[in-house]
């Protein structure tokens, strides 16, 4: 009987071993680096694809500086962010001076609602954007 | 009645990385807005853009009152490199209006007012508050630019007296920025307005004996000021 429990906990070793460690899909999300001014919104709410979609909800006349990470790399190089209506959110690239890294901004223009997609080699995501009126 | 117009003095430095951008500005003469070259009622530190390349560091620290506007010019502190040719945008033209360098508050509410190179690209952005006046104040100051504070509606002056003072509005007890036209009735002879050569600011000379009355309107808000002159 212990040679039994003993052989069942080195298999149960041996298969978590072998098992290494779980895989993850590649993921990309973008992030507030800004806080909006007082009394106005500007947050983003990244959610995994099976959770639901990732919202991202900002006062209309107000700018958010976006950051980026993506799971590859936790750089996220070169993203491409586009807004599927630039009446309602732009996507505006920041100044870089040489030798730093460009960034993005994103101004709502109007409100209403659309789409913000982020795009880099390593996965791709997309956002419900809200353009509140407040 | 007589009304002047001023065009603003503020001013918004912006400092980038390995070299200075300055936008700086200074506008034309006249009043109605606080007073260029003085300190002002509000006193608060520099606010810098979210990006850490812009500060706005005079005059800056409030809202914008609507329908006024304020005039900035640019000044390239860039060693090694000539200027950018750099443009302003409002991110809500409901509230903001851009004109140039010449920024119009034509809506209650809250834009961003982006900070823009000739690609595009944004240097640098800054939150801008557009509110409402409820009433005019008149502010007395000293010859020195010392803000002395609010007058008393109804005073009494020696003949030979003079008052230096502004018309600034203001919502409930935030004083607002930007500059505005600004008209001014004076009924009764005791009394003469002289516009100081500090734009913003009004010299009040008492001239001679008896009763006056001076009203500022601007903004659709009006305010009255009794004087008695005493001989």
């Amino acid at each position: 009987m212990r040679s039994l429990q003993c052989f069942w906990a080195i298999f149960a070793l041996v298969v978590v071993a072998l098992s290494g460690c779980p895989e993850f899909a590649p993921e990309v999300a973008l992030l507030a680096s800004t806080a909006p001014p007082p009394s106005r919104t500007a947050r983003i709410d990244h959610r995994d694809v099976a959770e639901g979609p990732s919202t991202l909800t900002i006062s209309n006349g107000v700018v958010m500086r976006l950051g980026c990470w993506d799971s590859c790399d936790y750089t996220c190089e070169q993203p491409v962010i586009t807004s599927a209506d630039p009446g309602i959110v732009q996507v505006r690239p920041t100044y870089g001076l040489a030798g730093s890294s460009i960034g993005y901004v994103l101004v709502a223009t109007a409100p209403g609602s659309t789409r913000l997609t982020v795009a880099t080699d390593c996965a791709e995501h997309e956002y419900a954007v809200t353009v509140v009126d407040e | 009645m007589s009304v002047d117009t001023r065009l603003g003095c503020a001013c918004i430095p912006v400092f980038s990385l390995g070299a200075a951008l300055i936008i700086a500005g200074c506008g034309d003469g006249g009043t109605g807005g606080r007073p260029s070259g003085l300190p002002g009622p509000s006193g608060l530190p520099p606010q810098c853009g979210v990006m850490n390349q812009a500060c706005l560091v005079e005059r800056n620290d409030a809202p914008l009152a609507l329908g006024s506007r304020t005039e900035l010019t640019v000044d390239f502190q860039n060693a090694g490199h000539a200027g950018l040719d750099i443009s302003l945008e409002a991110a809500n033209p409901d509230v903001l209006l851009i004109e140039g360098w010449l920024v119009e508050a034509v809506g209650n509410g809250v834009s961003g007012l982006l900070v823009v190179a000739p690609n595009g690209a944004v240097i640098d952005f800054l939150h801008i508050w557009v509110a409402e006046a409820e009433e005019l104040r008149i502010l007395a100051w000293s010859q020195t630019g010392d803000l002395l504070g609010r007058v008393q509606p109804e005073v009494t002056l020696l003949v030979g007296d003079e008052v230096l003072v502004s018309v600034e509005p203001f919502q409930n007890a935030q004083p607002l920025l930007g500059n505005f036209d600004l008209q001014r009735t004076i009924v009764g002879d005791s009394i003469a307005i002289v516009p100081d050569p500090v734009g913003g600011l009004y010299r009040v000379v008492a001239r001679g004996e008896g009763p006056a009355t001076i009203t500022f309107e601007a903004l659709g808000l009006s305010t009255a000021w009794q004087i008695e002159v005493l001989p």
